[in-house]
């Protein structure tokens, strides 16, 4: 189903991340863990923020699921933007399909994260945190929408880098910023009334609210919440081929 | 009658039509407005920008056909060799393939340093089409043919540069393309490997494969290709068969060396003959012609002018366009008497029969001698090319015969 050169593309990508680090094989795990951690500490310790009782108690558990999905777009994101400038020794001597570079990227992303936010749900699970481990199902299409939104937004990066690099450096603030945009540290009710409405203009806030719901809250929600997500990452997606469509195939020049 | 038939309705593999490829300039602005100009217009350049790097091409490649490009540096090839392969897109023109297209354009280009040998086959070969199974069962047999050892699971920064060529070209030997794009691929690796990979190309082409090539060895461009095409500047500047193509390069480097060492012919007539005025040295050559040039001699003849009107002598001689000479002889050599032609005129013709000389390009210098053939003075030289298919190597061809049992 997946073209042989597209799965050895992932499987290359896959390597990357691995290589070298005495801890490369289990880095993928541990990173996020630390990451987790530290905000934890900052949030619930430092921060003393407040969680609802409706999340069932635990912080660690709310910042979780809500935190391990984003990081599996911005890193896509982030590691998309300079991929074809990356890999131009090879695009600009081989035939190779360059929408497959940033796919490769996201798609490893996204495996990786999923795991690991698996391995955590289990983890917390057993050591009796309230959350349902059933979720990591039914938050399918929500891992969906947001894999085909990092897409677009991946095609649309790494395209548009190669012609002006100041996209690159400017990515990380934007998304590390975007971060607070979102209820991940702290839950939507917590902010003041006046507040509260603008954070829906965040699309993360949507897929966000889909994962608190599924694993801290057992609600399933109606179809059309999840299609609507679903379509919404297919306009992302088209959108971001449609202008990587446009300037990939003129970028030789700039590589 | 059949033959032809099938020739005709055979396509040809490779068909490419004006095709042309405009780079911008490197400022810190381009990518910017290329940016916008792409998303607004889809075109990277405006009208009259960037830098015209390949213009008007056109040829076709028949299949089973061998095709070379040469030119100098910066004329175009390698740019012309990845448009072909797919890797550029032309800003101008088409190109259409029927068949399969394997490049080898940098060896080990796409290699990544940190895995191993082994590994890095194996995404080549995908970005070429072979994976899986069909890919694993021809691995053995392209391990083989690199006999780089055990390094075959070392990673390629441990590679020398040799050995990465080695591994690259092994790996075109297992996929067998329709047409095998290679750019100066031959100029690598020891000479061992190399006669291997000449000795393999030769026999994927007795094999019915079709080769584009681009080399900077004529030689290899004789002995592998039937047609070149010289690039010059990024247009074209001749194009037929691999001979003729390699002859005229060749005359037009070695005259280029000539003019560089400040060996500047002195290519129409005799100073002052054609302003009207008399010559400045006391005796000159004030025509020259050479005709009826062939592999077994030519025809050559002029006219002096001497001052004082004695009769002057002459010397003829025969040199590479490069500089280097071939042959000389003089009047007073062989005792001729020049025949008068009017007022301190005089005529001298001459045959050269037999003069096995070898296909290339080459200058005839006449200067005027005085009377006693001791003091030299005007030069005068007319080029000439002379053709032939022969691939024997130098200037002249030294009668021979081989010795066997």
């Amino acid at each position: 189903m997946i073209p042989p050169l597209l799965r050895a593309l992932i499987e290359r990508e896959f390597k990357n991340r691995f290589l070298g680090g005495v801890l490369a094989p289990v880095w993928w795990l541990v990173q996020p863990l630390l990451q987790l951690s530290v905000y934890a500490i900052v949030f619930s310790v430092f921060l003393k923020i407040a969680l609802p009782a409706k999340y069932g108690g635990s912080y660690l558990a709310f910042l979780a699921v809500g935190l391990w999905p984003w990081i599996a777009f911005t890193e896509s994101v982030l590691r998309s933007a300079p991929s074809l400038v990356d890999q131009g020794a090879l695009i600009t001597k081989t035939a190779l399909p360059r929408a497959w570079v940033p796919l490769a990227v996201v798609t490893t992303s996204f495996a990786l994260h999923f795991a690991a936010l698996a391995a955590i749900v289990f983890l917390l699970w057993a050591l009796g945190a309230p959350l349902a481990p059933a979720a990591l199902l039914t938050t399918l299409p929500a891992w969906l929408a947001l894999y085909l939104a990092a897409l677009g937004a991946a095609w649309k990066v790494s395209a548009v880098n190669v012609l002006v690099r100041d996209v690159e450096p400017m990515l990380g603030p934007i998304l590390f910023l975007l971060t607070f945009l979102a209820p991940i540290q702290f839950a939507l009710e917590i902010l003041p009334e006046t507040i509260r409405p603008h954070l829906w203009w965040n699309p993360y806030t949507w897929v966000v609210e889909r994962f608190h719901g599924a694993y801290l809250l057992g609600e399933t929600a109606p179809a059309w919440v999840d299609l609507a997500l679903v379509a919404g990452g297919v306009l992302f997606a088209l959108a971001g081929y449609a202008i990587f469509r446009r300037i990939a195939p003129h970028v030789d020049d700039f590589l | 009658m059949i033959a032809s038939v099938n020739a005709s309705a055979a396509r040809p593999l490779l068909e490419v039509h004006g095709l042309a490829k405009v780079f911008p300039r490197a400022t810190r602005s381009a990518g910017l407005r290329a940016l916008g100009r792409l998303l607004v217009s889809g075109r990277s350049l405006g009208p009259g920008e960037g830098f015209a790097a390949l213009e008007g091409i056109d040829f076709t490649v028949a299949r089973g056909e061998s095709f070379a490009l040469v030119g100098e540096n910066g004329a175009g090839k390698s740019t012309l060799l990845k448009l072909i392969a797919g890797v550029l897109q032309p800003s101008a023109g088409t190109i259409v393939r029927h068949g399969t297209v394997g490049a080898l354009l940098e060896l080990g280009a796409g290699f990544h340093a940190d895995y191993t040998g082994r590994e890095n086959l194996k995404l080549a070969a995908a970005l070429q089409g072979l994976t899986g199974a069909a890919f694993e069962a021809k691995l053995p047999e392209i391990i083989a043919f690199a006999d780089i050892g055990d390094s075959i699971d070392e990673p390629v920064k441990h590679y020398s540069s040799g050995m990465v060529v080695r591994l690259g070209f092994a790996l075109v030997t297992a996929l067998r393309p329709d047409l095998l794009i290679t750019d100066e691929v031959l100029a690598v690796g020891d000479e061992s490997f190399q006669q291997k990979c000449i000795a393999w190309i030769e026999r994927y082409l007795a094999d019915g494969g079709t080769l584009l090539l681009v080399s900077h060895s004529l030689y290899h461009v004789r002995k592998l290709t039937q047609r070149a095409l010289w690039l010059d500047h990024g247009r074209m500047r001749l194009i037929g068969s691999a001979n003729e193509v390699a002859l005229a390069y060749q005359a037009f480097h070695e005259a280029k060396q000539a003019r560089a060492k400040g060996l500047a012919a002195a290519q129409d007539g005799a100073p002052g003959a054609q302003s009207g005025g008399e010559p400045l040295t006391p005796y000159a050559v004030i025509e020259l012609s050479i005709r009826a040039v062939g592999a077994d001699g030519a025809r050559v003849s002029g006219r002096l002018w001497s001052r004082d009107g004695r009769r002057p002598q002459v010397s003829i001689g025969i040199v590479r366009a490069d500089g280097t000479p071939v042959y000389g002889t003089t009047s007073e050599i062989a005792g001729i008497a020049l025949a008068a032609d009017g007022d301190n005129h005089w005529r001298f013709a001459l045959t050269f029969t037999d003069w096995r000389l070898l296909p290339g390009g080459y200058r005839l210098r006449a200067h005027a001698l005085d009377p006693e053939g001791l003091r030299l003075f005007d030069t005068v030289e007319r080029e000439f090319m002379l053709g032939g298919a022969t691939r024997e190597l130098g200037l002249v061809r030294l009668p021979h015969r081989w010795e066997h049992d």
